[in-house]
């Protein structure tokens, strides 16, 4: 990261936002999930950024049609490590349980590697599969988003989180708000009223 | 800063705009509840908030939840239900829950008619799918298929006929394509006038025409969409109009649109209901309005759902604010003199107790923090069925009331001690008159230096105090009426303050507005009432301080205040910042009698309200124990005109001529004639009313009228000043006539000439007194120290 950079695009959203942000888009529109992700991705990488995607929802043919349209190569960009590209399960449910310490562990490693390799930030978008609410160790999503918050003060990487609004229930919904400081609302990323700070997480 | 309990927050109001943004994802109505319900549970004041399919009676709600119907026309979602565990905290929150709630149901409304249309668009597609199969398989039987197209229609028709809704179809001339039955009914036209003609012309009265036209021709241009919903009036042929709702699809055509078909829905009688309702409940406000008294009337739960002006302005509460409270919140009710709260009425008909017909009075505590003494009565409100459904509080401010019984006992009060009093001082008075004559004589037979005659004069000083004294007593008492002069207030109040605070520590700050009118008044009077209120605020002060003196005109109108008449006054304030008064004695102040000081007599207010009231003015005081007091008084502003005539009385007089004295007292006279004779007068004494006749006649016989004569008005067993005066004055018109008496109350002295006399002075008096006396009355004479003025 570029020591002076403290904005960044993300793409699909009107603003700019700081670097290190955590955002979450709540979307019930196919369409609208894979425009963000491929519009997120395309800016990072067009600003030199690590970038990564966890998502099961994205094929390999939209990937290079979207980056060819951005005149950008997917092979290419594979080949220089500065993107990377997952299905959520093999992420997130890795060994068939949820750990959000491995996870944590998993995205310092990411932004650290960034530094390294000299660039001059780091992105990844997710989506959370709705298998969370049965895995083993689902119950401590909402833990891993709050120590996200934390982390991403250390190692300010810019993640957007996605949640399809039609496979979780409300209650979850309100629930992932409370742990994301931004929110995407109609192409617009504002602050989130309903955040709640990662030590009153804790206390609660 | 932080928001004080209660106020809204600009947060929570982005929560619930947040949630209403957000909603719209969820895709079932099940999670869109439970995301709003989350949600909601978030908000300050609230314990948890939960989606209940129930849509039942509020009236029923149990203390503590909140229920908001998630409903729209007819179509009910059950209700957010929040269980609140702060109301102050939640109270600003409620109507945008309302509206929230409205909203949540307008998008729920909005997917189960998508949905229902979906269904509908679905069994169509279907239907022409098999329509066009079946035509495809019978065309070869074309008498068979025009059969089978003519049942088809008729079926279709039969379906338009029985239909409860009107079934309109127009094409892009907005001619009537189909029209069904029930719309031709509620038109008053039979089909085959209606179809073919206009719909503007047919259906839509003038003055909703060229709306109705406009949104029209917007969708067949294209410009845009054609609203799913629309209301609007219809003109039946009889000329009735009927408010119909309208569910729209526009009919394309390879993609441009060619028509539109409409169902509607008669919904007259409910707009009417709720025009109806409206008109009720204005009716309603405006009855309450105009109720002179304070109205709040509750749920069954004890809390404020509506409130007139009137009980707004007592309360201090406004409506919007007091809404949701508990009454005992918003009509907070102490006892006057213990300050323990009271049971309010509504407490006691809530737990069944019998309370119709009650009154009870108290203090009601503002919102403000003030005071207000009120009565109040409730009634239970029932429903048709009986079932009480909440209270009705009314309510009226008594504190006027209050302030005027406790006027007239107190004027009753000080009658009776002043008519004891008063006897007394007069006897006393009188003794003191000789006393005081002898002395001061002897004072002036005295040359200055001699040791008698400081020890004399240090007598006078004592006399004198003693004879404040009786006369404060005398004027406290039944008698003392004012001898009224038109003076400047101004002059008044500057010299009288300055007199009182001669010799104290305390700073005065005199604040007199120029509108300060000049008064009739006794000046001696009212500087009396001036110097014990200065002394009062003096003697508040132990520590020293300042008194703030402030004087203005006021015009008072019929009812503006209990105990005085309208008119224009001066009102002048004495306000200290001393130790102030308890509520509890603050009532006995002007008690004759009463003190809160060691030494005092505690006739000094007594005696000022006294006087206040033989002047038709008035004295009243404001205090709060330990922040000071503020004694108000009410002076008679002198007529237009009067003001600004008078002076005040020259210092000094010499006169000369003949003088008559007449009193029964020998002591009396022979003071008297040493004044007079001191003041350059050659003095005839006489005992009774008959002799003092004589001597007048016998000096104008003479050809040496008496110039002055000062006349004791009663004579014991005789003739007194105040029978003789008629016939003197007959035979001497241009006589200054003085009538003098040891009762002040007798109205010869305050109210001279209606008696024959040129002025009065009360017994005892010095001899500067009465060469003061003469001196306004008398021609000027060399030796004088200035003109006098006549009154």
């Amino acid at each position: 990261m570029n020591a002076e950079q403290n904005s960044v695009d993300l793409g699909f959203a009107k603003a700019q936002v700081p670097v290190g942000t955590h955002v979450c888009q709540i979307f019930s529109d196919a369409d609208e999930r894979t425009d963000a992700l491929l519009r997120f991705l395309t800016r990072g990488l067009q600003a030199l950024e690590s970038t990564a995607c966890f998502s099961e929802n994205v094929t390999e043919q939209e990937l290079e049609a979207w980056f060819a349209k951005e005149g950008l190569s997917l092979a290419a960009e594979r080949a220089s490590g500065r993107f990377a590209n997952s299905p959520t399960k093999q992420v997130y449910f890795q060994d068939g349980r949820f750990d959000p310490d491995r996870m944590i562990a998993l995205l310092t490693q990411f932004h650290l590697a960034s530094v390294a390799a000299g660039r001059p930030g780091a992105r990844i978008i997710g989506e959370m599969s709705p298998e969370i609410a049965s895995i083993p160790g689902g119950t401590r999503l909402l833990e891993y988003e709050s120590r996200v918050n934390h982390l991403l003060q250390a190692h300010p990487v810019t993640a957007v989180c996605q949640y399809d609004a039609r496979c979780f229930d409300g209650a979850t919904i309100m629930d992932v708000l409370t742990v994301h400081p931004m929110m995407v609302i109609r192409g617009a990323v504002v602050l989130n009223p309903f955040y709640v700070a990662p030590e009153s997480i804790a206390r609660r | 800063m932080s928001p004080a309990p209660g106020e809204l927050r600009a947060d929570i109001l982005a929560r619930l705009l947040f949630i209403q943004s957000t909603a719209g994802h969820l895709p079932t109505a099940t999670g869109v509840m439970e995301f709003v319900c989350r949600g909601l549970a978030q908000l300050p004041g609230v314990a948890r908030a939960w989606h209940s399919e129930a849509h039942g009676d509020l009236a029923g709600s149990e203390p503590g939840l909140e229920r908001f119907p998630v409903r729209l026309d007819a179509h009910h979602y059950g209700e957010m239900v929040l269980q609140v565990s702060d109301p102050v905290e939640f109270l600003p929150y409620s109507p945008h829950l309302t509206n929230l709630a409205f909203m949540v149901a307008v998008l729920l409304e909005e997917r189960r008619r998508r949905a229902l249309e979906a269904v509908h668009q679905g069994e169509l597609e279907q239907r022409v799918e098999e329509r066009t199969r079946q035509l495809s398989q019978e065309v070869g039987d074309r008498r068979a298929a025009e059969a089978l197209a003519v049942a088809e229609r008729q079926r279709a028709e039969a379906y338009l006929e029985i239909a409860e809704a009107i079934i309109v179809e127009l094409d892009e001339e907005a001619r009537v394509v189909v029209l069904n039955k029930r719309g031709c009914d509620l038109l008053g036209v039979p089909p085959q006038e209606a179809l073919g003609r206009n719909w503007f012309e047919l259906a839509i009265p003038p003055e909703e025409r060229v709306g109705v036209r406009a949104v029209f021709e917007r969708v067949l241009a294209g410009q845009s969409e054609l609203p799913d919903y629309y209301d609007n009036l219809i003109v039946t042929r009889a000329g009735a109009r009927r408010a119909v709702a309208w569910h729209n699809v526009a009919l394309r055509e390879g993609g441009r649109v060619v028509g539109t078909r409409s169902s509607g829905l008669d919904i007259t009688e409910r707009k009417q209901a709720e025009l109806a309702l409206a008109a009720e409940k204005e009716r309603l406000a405006v009855t309450l309005r105009s109720i002179g008294d304070g109205v709040i009337t509750t749920d069954t739960a004890g809390r404020v759902v509506e409130m007139n002006q009137v009980a707004e302005e007592l309360t201090g509460w406004p409506l919007q604010a007091a809404a949701g409270r508990t009454l005992e919140e918003v009509f907070a009710l102490v006892d006057a003199a213990t300050r323990e709260p009271i049971r309010s009425l509504t407490e006691r008909a809530s737990a069944g107790e019998p309370v119709a017909g009650q009154r009870i009075q108290g203090l009601l505590l503002t919102r403000g923090g003030k005071e207000r003494a009120v009565a109040d009565s409730v009634a239970p409100i029932r429903d048709r069925a009986g079932a009480t459904i909440g209270t009705v509080l009314v309510f009226r401010d008594i504190s006027e009331r209050l302030r005027l019984l406790e006027h007239l006992t107190r004027s009753q009060r000080l009658d009776a001690i002043g008519l004891l009093a008063g006897g007394i001082a007069h006897d006393f008075n009188n003794l003191l008159g000789g006393i005081f004559g002898y002395i001061d004589e002897a004072r002036n037979l005295c040359k200055e230096g001699e040791p008698l005659s400081e020890a004399l004069d240090r007598s006078l000083e004592t006399l004198d105090r003693a004879r404040d004294l009786t006369r404060q007593l005398l004027t406290f008492s039944k008698g003392g009426a004012p001898v009224r002069r038109v003076v400047d207030t101004r002059t008044l109040l500057e010299r009288g303050v300055q007199l009182s605070l001669s010799g104290s520590a305390v700073a005065c700050r005199l604040d007199l507005a120029p509108d300060l009118p000049w008064v009739e008044v006794d000046p001696n009077q009212v500087g009396q009432v001036i110097d014990n209120l200065v002394r009062n605020a003096v003697e508040a002060m132990p520590g020293g301080g300042k008194v703030d003196v402030s004087a203005r005109g006021l015009t008072l109108h019929g009812g503006d205040h209990p105990a005085l008449a309208p008119g224009r006054y001066a009102c002048v304030e004495v306000r200290d910042s001393g130790v102030g008064i308890a509520p509890e004695v603050v009532t006995r102040v002007f008690d004759p009698f009463f003190t809160t000081k060691a030494e005092g007599a505690g006739l000094g207010l007594a005696t000022s309200y006294s006087i206040m009231q033989r002047h038709q003015g008035a004295i009243e005081v404001e205090s709060q124990l330990g922040r000071g007091s503020t004694f108000r008084v009410f002076l008679p502003a002198a007529p237009e005109g009067r003001a600004g005539a008078a002076q005040l009385a020259p210092a000094g007089h010499r006169g000369s001529g003949e003088a008559l004295v007449l009193d029964d007292e020998p002591y009396l006279r022979k003071a008297l004639t040493r004044m007079l004779s001191r003041l350059g007068y050659h003095v005839t004494a006489v005992a009774t009313g008959e002799e003092a006749i004589e001597a007048t006649r016998r000096a104008v016989a003479e050809g040496t009228p008496f110039s002055v004569a000062v006349m004791d008005l009663t004579i014991v067993g005789g003739m007194g000043g105040r029978e003789a005066i008629a016939e003197i004055r007959r035979l001497a018109p241009e006589m200054v006539a003085v009538a003098a008496s040891g009762y002040s109350t007798d109205p010869v002295i305050s109210s001279p000439r209606e008696f024959g006399f040129t002025a009065g002075i009360a017994k005892p008096f010095t001899g500067s007194e009465l060469a003061q006396i003469l001196a306004l009355h008398s021609p000027a004479q060399p030796g004088s120290d200035g003109g006098a003025t006549r009154r």
